[in-house]
Formats: C-alpha cells, structure tokens, sequence
C-alpha cells in the first residue's frame, strides 16, 4: 500500500529541487507552464491521489480554490504557488499575505500559526519572506513597547524550547534538519521585534537569536553545499570543526563536544552521544555511519527553501549557455535524458547545464 | 603530588559544573566585540567563562575570601573575557580578520596568564578551606549577586543572568557537596 503522504513530500522535495535551481534564471511564462506540467505528470499514477487530502493547510487552500481538494489538486496548486515564490518571492507572499488578512475569524496568533504550517508543508520560499511576514501580522496591530518586550521574551523561550526539543528528541539527522527547519523564520521574527527595541537585555537577546540563526543557515548550507559537490562522508568533520583544540586532553574534548551540542547548533543529542562512545572507546574504529547518514534529497530541498538565493550564488553555478526553454526543459528530467539529448545534439554541454546534470545526477540518478 | 593531583581534578571538576550551565547561553557573549562581528566563540572562551564563575561561588561555599579573586572579578566586571584559540571573525575581510588576531593576541596571552593563576588561587582556596558542608543557597546572595553581574557584563539580559548565577551556583555546590 503506497503512503500518499510520503509521496506527496517526495513530488516536493523533487518540485523545490528543480525550480529551486531553475529558479536561479529567471523564467519565461511558457517555460514555467511546462515546467509545472512536467512536475505535475510526474505523480504516480494511483487511486490516493483522487482522494481528499489531510494537509492541514488545505481546510485553508480548500476554502480559497475548492473544497474538498484531492491530493492531486492540492499539488497542482502548491506547484503554483512555490513556483511564484522561487520566482517572485515578495508577490507569493503578498497574496499569501492577503488570504490570511481575510481570514478575519482568526486571531494573529492563529494566523501566525497557520503561517507556521504553510512553512511546515513548503508553501512559503525563503525565511526571510516568512518571518518577515509574520512580523508584518504582528505589526498591523500596533503594538506598544510593553506588549512588544512581552512578545520578544515569549518568542525568545519559544525559540529555546524549540531548539532544545530538536536537539533531544532527533533520532536522525534528516529529523535533525526538520527539527531545525520552522525555526529560522521565528529567527527573522525575532530579529525584527529587537530592531524596535533599544535596552541593553534585547541587544543580548538580538545577538544570541542572530547567533542561532547564523548557525542553523551555516548547517543548512554546508550540508547542500557538501551533497552537491558529491561528498557523502562530510558531516561529522563540519560538526567537530573549532570545537578541539587539543585532541590528546580527553577532558577538554569531551567538553567541546559538549558545547559543539548545547552551546551551538550543530547536531542533536543522539549524535553527541555516539561521538561521545567513539571518543571513550578510542579504538580508531571508523565511526558509525548514522553520523554521516542524510537523506540527500531531504536536505538539499529543505536549504533551497530556506534560502534560495544564498546557495546557487555560493556554488557559483554559471549563468551563461543555457538560454532555451527547451534546454531548460530538459534539466527537469534524469541524468540518462539528459545524456541522450546530449548525444543528439553532437556538442558538449554548456558549463551550466553541464552543472545541473552532474546535480541532477547526484540527487536522481 | 598525589595531593595537588586530586586538588586539581576537584577545580577543574568545579570548573566543568559551571561550563556545563553556562555553556546553552553562550552566545549572548559578545566577547568585547560589539555586535558588528559574528562571535562563534570557541570551547576555550567558555572555559575562560567558567574559571571566574567558578572563582566566585568558592569563597560563598567554602567560606574563605581571596583578594586575588576579588580584584580579578572586580577587573572583569571592567572588561569581559575576550576571544580564546580558535576565534574566527567571519564577517570582516580576511586581512581585517588578520589584523584583528594580531591586535588581539597580547591581551589574549594576558588574559591566558591572568586566568592560570585563578586557577591557582582556586586550587590553594580548596586546599586551605575548612572541610565543612557546603553553605546553603541564599546564605550568602553577595556572591549570586557578583555572579549575576559578572554574567551581565560579559553580554546576559538581566533575568537570565539571575538564573543562570543561580544554577552554576546550585551545580558547583552540589559537585562540592558530592565531593565531601
């Protein structure tokens, strides 16, 4: 029996993956319609997806569009909307922004929650488009000094006790990553109710979310950056950087790996513990492969919708020789189409489809 | 020898007590810095952190007052603890970042040196100290009070410098204790 959810959250990472990169380019309107087409028939092709899907964001979407939706509708219009954020982020979450305003039952907390599910299920691109918007709902009630300092001690514990629930109860590091995934708007959130403060206590609270944020955007980023350069083995020598200063003290290592857990973000407890059993057994045993183990696509999707413009930059993905909608077109597919579109046409890749067939390559083939 | 050997391994148990509480806020520290920089501050700065935290619960739990401690807190609560080894200042060019190591390393290898012999003051202070039960919590707030404002000096809001002086103080006193 096929779980429609497992492959509904497989058609998006699969959906964020591509236009995430596609999306470094801007698209032409005929081009991204073929593109939602082709991602969008690539469902599998059974009963579940003609059944009303579960989503919490739906009651909302399903209001808005239709309701009830199938889990196929459901799709077609997240496809819409995500292919709207990765091109235009700032017009995505104006009509988002818009629907939510309408909402006039709900509370600002309810809105801002229901803000948090979209994040959760990947309707928004970008967590500064999120926080900010969250900040924004906030902002349109006014608030004086005294109802913002409550808010920004509320969400400062918020953001704490998220933190230490993802780093005690992640069993995995793909669970790690998720864990960490609906923080970074409440990092934007935060920031931008300190920015309208001016004590002592908020800058230090400024620094430390600042911190946190810095962090979890490293983490993110080194880990995508790391899969799509065809490393798999990387993470436990990110996790462990700056955090010994002399390997031969045992003591002083045990307490850089305790702050490498606690006093920064870098991995979850049942990390810290196996790295700790490594590090007492001291038998230059290799270590266990559950400190290397991610879900490459799991992760590269969630740092393209964390934050999309950051990465292709980063990775310094060429922007010339790749200007045809039907060059585009084929990046969508697997690296084995890509190799007979290649071979058809008698010339070599040009450096940036070159580029995304090796990554299309790394996460599909 | 065997004597100065377990005295250490109790100051540098104390020591521990008190990183493992402070080490979750960290990152409020911002190291004399300023806000301009991204801090990630090494293992080391928070062991710093911890020997004067720890330098200031142990005359309230044993009783026995040290002038070298005083004034070196009293100093502290000046200028906080800086950098240690490992520092990174990823957000200024690596020249800038070279210069500012450069610039950094003699108060550094001051602080280094400041920081040794509180160590010693604290292990001479364990060693002199009547074998006495620990004092309770609250006998003595002058000192959760000096923790407070150490913390709030080196970056801590205020309420959650309070807390966490409370519980280094509590963990030191039970590690102590457990000791006997």
């Amino acid at each position: 029996m096929r779980d429609v959810g497992v492959e509904l959250r497989a058609l998006k990472q699969r959906a964020i993956i591509i236009m995430g990169f596609e999306a470094y380019k801007p698209l032409k309107g005929l081009v991204k319609k073929k593109l939602i087409e082709r991602i969008a028939g690539s469902m599998p092709d059974y009963e579940g997806w003609e059944e009303a899907t579960s989503s919490p964001s739906l009651s909302y979407f399903g209001e808005l569009v239709r309701s009830p939706l199938s889990t196929r509708d459901y799709f077609q219009q997240w496809m819409h909307h995500v292919t709207l954020g990765f091109i235009d982020s700032e017009q995505a979450s104006m009509k988002l922004l818009y629907a939510l305003e309408q909402a006039k039952d709900l509370t600002t907390v309810e809105k801002q929650e229901l803000l948090d599910t979209f994040w959760a299920e990947r309707w928004i691109i970008d967590y500064r488009v999120c926080g900010s918007m969250r900040f924004h709902l906030l902002a349109s009630l006014r608030p004086g000094p005294e109802e913002l300092e409550q808010e920004s001690r509320r969400v400062f514990r918020q953001l704490e006790n998220d933190l230490r629930q993802a780093r005690e109860s992640s069993q995995t590091l793909d669970e790690w990553l998720e864990g960490l995934f609906p923080i970074t708007p409440r990092v934007i959130y935060a920031l931008q109710i300190f920015r309208q403060q001016d004590s002592d206590n908020s800058k230090a609270m400024k620094r430390m979310v600042d911190e946190m944020g810095a962090d979890i955007g490293t983490l993110f980023g080194t880990v995508c950056v790391n899969i799509l350069k065809g490393e798999r083995e990387f993470f436990s020598e990110y996790a462990l950087s700056g955090l010994v200063e002399d390997p031969t003290d045992v003591r002083a290592l045990k307490r850089g790996l305790s702050y490498g857990y606690r006093g920064r973000i870098r991995y979850p407890r049942f990390w810290y513990e196996e790295i700790l059993k490594f590090v007492e057994r001291a038998d230059l045993a290799e270590l266990p492969a559950a400190l290397n183990a991610i879900d490459v696509r799991h992760a590269v999707s969630i740092a393209l919708v964390n934050a999309p413009v950051v990465l292709p930059a980063f990775l310094k993905m060429p922007k010339e020789g790749y200007d045809s909608p039907e060059d585009l077109i084929l990046t969508l597919d697997d690296a084995s189409i890509l190799d007979e579109q290649g071979s058809k046409a008698g010339h070599e890749d040009p450096p940036r489809k070159s580029f995304l067939r090796q990554i299309v390559s790394r996460l599909f083939g | 020898m065997e004597s100065n050997h377990s005295e250490y391994d109790l100051a540098e148990e104390l020591m521990e007590a008190a990183y493992y509480e402070l080490e979750e806020h960290v990152g409020f520290a911002d190291a004399g810095e300023g806000d301009e920089v991204r801090h990630l501050l090494p293992p080391g700065f928070l062991e710093a952190l911890a020997w004067v935290a720890t330098s200031i619960i142990i005359p309230m739990v044993t009783g026995v007052g040290s002038s070298l401690i005083a004034d070196f807190v009293k100093e502290k609560g000046k200028n906080p603890i800086r950098r240690g080894p490992g520092s990174r200042f990823t957000t200024r060019s690596k020249r800038d970042e070279m210069n500012r190591v450069e610039s950094l390393s003699e108060e550094l290898l001051a602080q280094k040196e400041e920081i040794a012999r509180l160590k010693d003051e604290i292990r001479r202070l364990l060693r002199d100290a009547p074998r006495e039960e620990p004092s309770e919590m609250g006998s003595n707030p002058k000192q959760v009070d000096a923790l407070r404002d150490f913390l709030v000096s080196n970056g801590w809001p205020d309420d959650i410098a309070e807390e966490d002086a409370m519980r280094v103080t509590h963990s030191v006193r039970d590690r102590l204790r457990r000791k006997g």
